[in-house]
């Protein structure tokens, strides 16, 4: 059968991220302890606000339990058995410029395609990239400072706007959140902070680079982005890893602000590695993402490409608490092999008029589960919300899984909520369609593929959408030729 | 999970063991023992277990219950029965008095010897057939306290046995009349209904409190399809406001068989429904219909199971609801596709409307499946009236409260039309149809063509 080696094609397609940078790490000592986050937070020079709201979070975390309701099997971990701080050594001081930064790091990213030196002059993208768990250059900062944008790493934003930080952190995910979160409270080590003023309409797309580059250690990122009252920014992240056997947890926290008429573009590529055929090695993503839309007719905006990870758990969501404010949730779940995702998304409906719009798409490949959960809920207060959902699912191969658990909550007359789902597999009639017309059967999967995700696509910025099917591709690989 | 209701269960039941003397080792008593012994290792669900969440059966420690442990109908006259009987349809009519049959009020008509319609403790005594093959075999007691609780004291009930090739007319109806005049009452009554091959008949499932106390009815259900057999299970809801229910009714269908559970909700306290098909062979076919309109401060949760695990079947769901006052109602549709099902269409619909802000809906319409080749769609929706349609029947003339009127009995008839016993529907569509105009004289006329 034709179809059973596109299947297999699919399954040996190969991670082409996974390469691992030589650079030199300075790690804190192995496994989880109050020395350790002293150490995090003394290399960090942090205030002591911060120490104390880390200890706080680990006392917390030590008597919580690992969460099990989601759709996701994995053997324990072992928490002990991590390192919670690794950063490319430095001499010194840190770079005050490109040429300064360790040429073995700018080329593990011009090998991801994110050249620094060359973005900063053609594509107008200012990145803040993070290895391991440090942020490592942060480009056109200068220009985004004169319009009062500040975007820069944790640590920076910790040691020249700790006020903003005190402020805003932990006000959308606190550290008590779940348990994830406030492991993540914790150690985390680095992150993109994100602050627009009010009245300013970010000039061009923020973006940040993730990368889990040493072994056995744990990516703890903490992203923060405030839009005060009528500012707009759009901001972009992307994700990698090297191919290594045993798994890596990567535990990040996300918080969103959105004030009164203000706006938040969200979009990420995750393509964390995800193991190899059998299941072995790859990344645990375990990631908290939250925005609210804190003032009137604010309106945040999630959109996710997820490829990569062996264990996705992960649900972007929104609280709406300003009147007329508006979430959207836009998914792509691409699994593959032996990957597992639970991810979906949350709308919390609390101010009048809200209106909410989710569109999620799964694919299953392989041996792989691919799971939406997701809550729409709407307080009695909130009348006349609007909600609507849609989430397909797409089955390859009939080794995988597809689920959905979506919860919605109606708390009063006037709300119209609407949720339709659909699970089928790419039918014969299409591909005969497609043979038809002389398109092979592996070009027509692809292009199926390509169109049935494409209402996700074009929502994201244009750079990433062509990044964002090349990936498709990627993981489709020997389907799409 | 100290309260007085399992306290008072765990001596019940040493009493019930001591009544039953020589049959204490009889193959069905052992289940019964170890339905308990699951009872007794996690009692009764909480808030915390995902399946009751919303649905937290707290009542459990409110009241004193009283577990009847043996039958007696005296108390209850013809007269009580005959107002519970739905004009001019001709019945089988199975009366049970706290979950025990009473032959005396009953009246049941077969034509066939081999035709059983008569009590679950009659079957078990005389083991009509092999009752150790279907008791507890296909109700699982280990995932739920209600329905251990239930197996563990399982006496009495309906046994319905329709042999091979049998078509029943008449409907079969269970009349269950609690008597809560005296004392709030627990009754446990046991179901076991055995479809023979291409038979075809229908159920009717009614429960009645007399009396003002609280009742609890917890009654399971077993109903067991062979080839091509068609059964229609209806299950009306209309109990007063101090009733309690927890039901579960277990469907399990070989090839080519057709189940349809109907479930319509009127009034009740506090009403969970578990309506569960594993479909066990390839070609089988299930509907689901349910219908609720609430209102007070009644609590309704249908939690409803699909198990495609065979190739080749096919599954309809549909519940409406109309949600009034403080009405709180919760739906969770689950489909499964096991990895052998391929070529499963299973579709499930669930539509909500809410008329006050008090009212409040948890819907979650989930879908598990495990095969590539099937086709499967949820749709879930929650709002009022449609603006549109008001405005289309306005400009041509008709008042608001008539259009609204108009527009909610058209909602609810897409599910009422597909009850096919003619004065079953009569009576849903009245009983609907009055509720609506109830408050208002003025749309006499209405009521009238409605009817």
């Amino acid at each position: 059968m034709e179809d059973v080696n596109i299947v297999e094609q699919i399954t040996l397609s190969d991670y082409k991220y996974g390469f691992i940078s030589d650079i030199e790490n300075d790690t804190a000592p192995k496994g989880l302890s109050e020395d350790t986050i002293r150490f995090i937070s003394e290399k960090k020079k942090e205030p002591k606000f911060m120490l104390d709201w880390r200890l706080k979070a680990y006392r917390y975390w030590l008597n919580m339990k690992e969460p099990k309701w989601a759709n996701i099997k994995y053997p324990p971990i072992d928490y002990q058995d991590i390192y919670y701080y690794a950063a490319p050594k430095k001499a010194g001081e840190g770079p005050k410029s490109l040429e300064e930064v360790d040429p073995e790091i700018r080329n593990t990213f011009a090998k991801l395609g994110i050249p620094l030196a060359e973005q900063q002059k053609l594509a107008g993208i200012a990145v803040d990239a993070v290895l391991d768990s440090v942020s490592v250059a942060t480009t056109f900062k200068d220009k985004l400072s004169e319009l009062g944008i500040i975007f820069c790493s944790m640590s920076d934003a910790l040691q020249n706007h700790p006020e903003l930080v005190e402020k805003y952190l932990g006000t959308v995910v606190p550290s008590t959140d779940n348990y994830f979160a406030a492991l993540n409270s914790a150690v985390f080590s680095d992150g993109s902070f994100c602050f627009i003023p009010k009245g300013v309409r970010c000039p061009m797309e923020l973006s940040t680079y993730f990368r889990i580059n040493a072994k056995s250690s744990g990516q703890f990122e903490r992203t923060l982005i405030v839009a005060e009252e009528g500012a707009y920014v759009s901001y972009l992240e992307g994700c990698s890893a090297p191919m290594r056997d045993e798994n890596q947890l990567h535990a990040a926290v996300v918080e969103l602000i959105a004030e009164k008429n203000a706006e938040i573009k969200y979009s990420t590529v995750q393509n964390w590695y995800p193991g190899d055929k059998e299941g072995k090695g790859g990344i645990y993503n375990f990631v908290t993402k939250r925005g609210m839309c804190r003032g009137d007719n604010s309106k945040i905006s999630w959109t996710q490409v997820e490829t990569g990870s062996a264990i996705t758990w992960k649900y972007p969501g929104c609280i709406l608490k300003g009147d007329n404010s508006v979430g959207e949730f836009y998914s792509v779940a691409l699994t593959n092999n032996y990957q597992q995702a639970d991810t979906g998304t949350k709308m919390m409906h609390i101010g009048k008029n809200t209106k909410s719009r989710i569109v999620s798409k799964g694919i299953s490949a392989g041996k792989s589960q691919n799971s939406y959960r997701g809550l729409v809920s709407v307080n009695t207060k909130a009348t006349n919300s609007r909600n609507y959902s849609q989430c397909d699912s797409l089955l390859i191969g009939d080794k995988c899984g597809a689920h959905t658990f979506p919860y919605i909550d109606i708390g009063n007359k006037s709300s119209v909520v609407e949720h339709e789902a659909t699970t089928s597999k790419i039918s014969d009639d299409i591909i005969f369609y497609c043979n038809q017309r002389g398109i092979s059967t592996e070009d027509a999967v692809g292009l199926i593929v390509n169109g049935y995700a494409k209402e996700v696509l074009n929502q994201l910025p244009m750079e990433f959408a062509v990044e964002a099917q090349k990936l498709l591709a990627i993981s489709l690989e020997g389907s799409v030729g | 999970m100290a309260g007085e209701l399992i306290n008072n269960i765990l001596s019940n039941f040493n009493e019930f063991e001591n009544k039953l003397n020589g049959s204490k080792v009889s193959a069905v008593h052992i289940i019964r023992k170890d339905a308990f012994d699951k009872f007794k290792q996690f009692g009764f669900p909480t808030a915390k277990d995902e399946e009751w969440r919303f649905s937290n059966p707290g009542f459990i420690n409110k009241f004193q219950f009283e577990l009847c442990l043996s039958g007696n109908d005296e108390k209850i006259s013809q007269e009580i029965v005959n107002q519970y009987k739905f004009e001019n349809l001709d019945e089988h009519l199975l009366v049970f008095v706290n979950g025990f049959y009473s032959q005396r009020l009953s009246d049941v008509k077969p034509k066939k010897k081999q035709i059983i319609i008569g009590s679950f403790a009659d079957a078990v005594e005389r083991n009509s057939v092999d009752i150790i093959k279907y008791f507890g075999k296909f109700a699982d007691y280990n995932q739920n306290g209600f329905s251990a609780l239930n197996t563990a004291f399982a006496q009495d009930g309906a046994f319905i046995l329709i042999p091979d090739g049998t078509v029943i007319e008449r409907p079969i109806r269970l009349l269950f009349i609690t008597d809560a005049r005296e004392k709030s009452v627990l009754t446990m009554p046991r179901n076991l209904i055995i479809s023979g091959e291409c038979s075809q008949f229908k159920i009717v499932e009614n429960n009645h409190t007399i009396g003002s106390l609280p009742s609890f009815n917890n009654p399971v259900s077993e109903i067991v399809m062979d080839f091509s057999s068609n059964v229609e299970y209806y299950n009306i809801q209309n109990n007063n406001e101090n009733s309690y229910y927890v039901g579960t009714t277990q469907v399990s269908q070989q090839r080519a068989s057709i189940f349809t559970g109907t479930t319509i909700t009127l009034n009740g306290n506090y009403i969970r429904n578990n309506l569960n098909s594993l479909l066990e062979a390839e070609a089988c076919e299930t509907n689901y219909n349910g219908l609720y309109f609430v209102g007070g401060n009644c609590f309704v949760d249908n939690h409803t199971l699909i198990d495609h695990a065979k190739p080749n079947c096919n599954s309809n769901e549909i519940y409406k609801g109309i949600l009034n006052d403080k009405a709180h109602v919760v739906f969770n549709g689950k489909i499964i596709v096991r990895p052998d099902a391929q070529k499963t269409n299973a579709y499930q619909t669930n539509r909500n409307i809410l008329l006050t802000d008090d009212a409040k809906i948890h819907t979650k319409p989930q879908l598990e499946i495990f095969a590539d080749d099937v086709k499967c769609s949820h749709g879930a929706t929650s709002g009022y009236l449609d603006r549109e349609s008001l405005f289309y029947l306005r400009s041509r003339g008709i008042g608001e409260e008539m259009a609204k009127t108009l527009l909610l009995n058209a909602f609810a008839s897409e599910v009422i039309e597909k009850i096919n016993i003619a004065e079953l529907r009569d009576m849903v569509k009245s009983y609907i149809a009055d509720k609506l105009i109830k408050d208002d004289v003025y749309f006499c006329d209405v009521l009238d063509q409605l009817k």
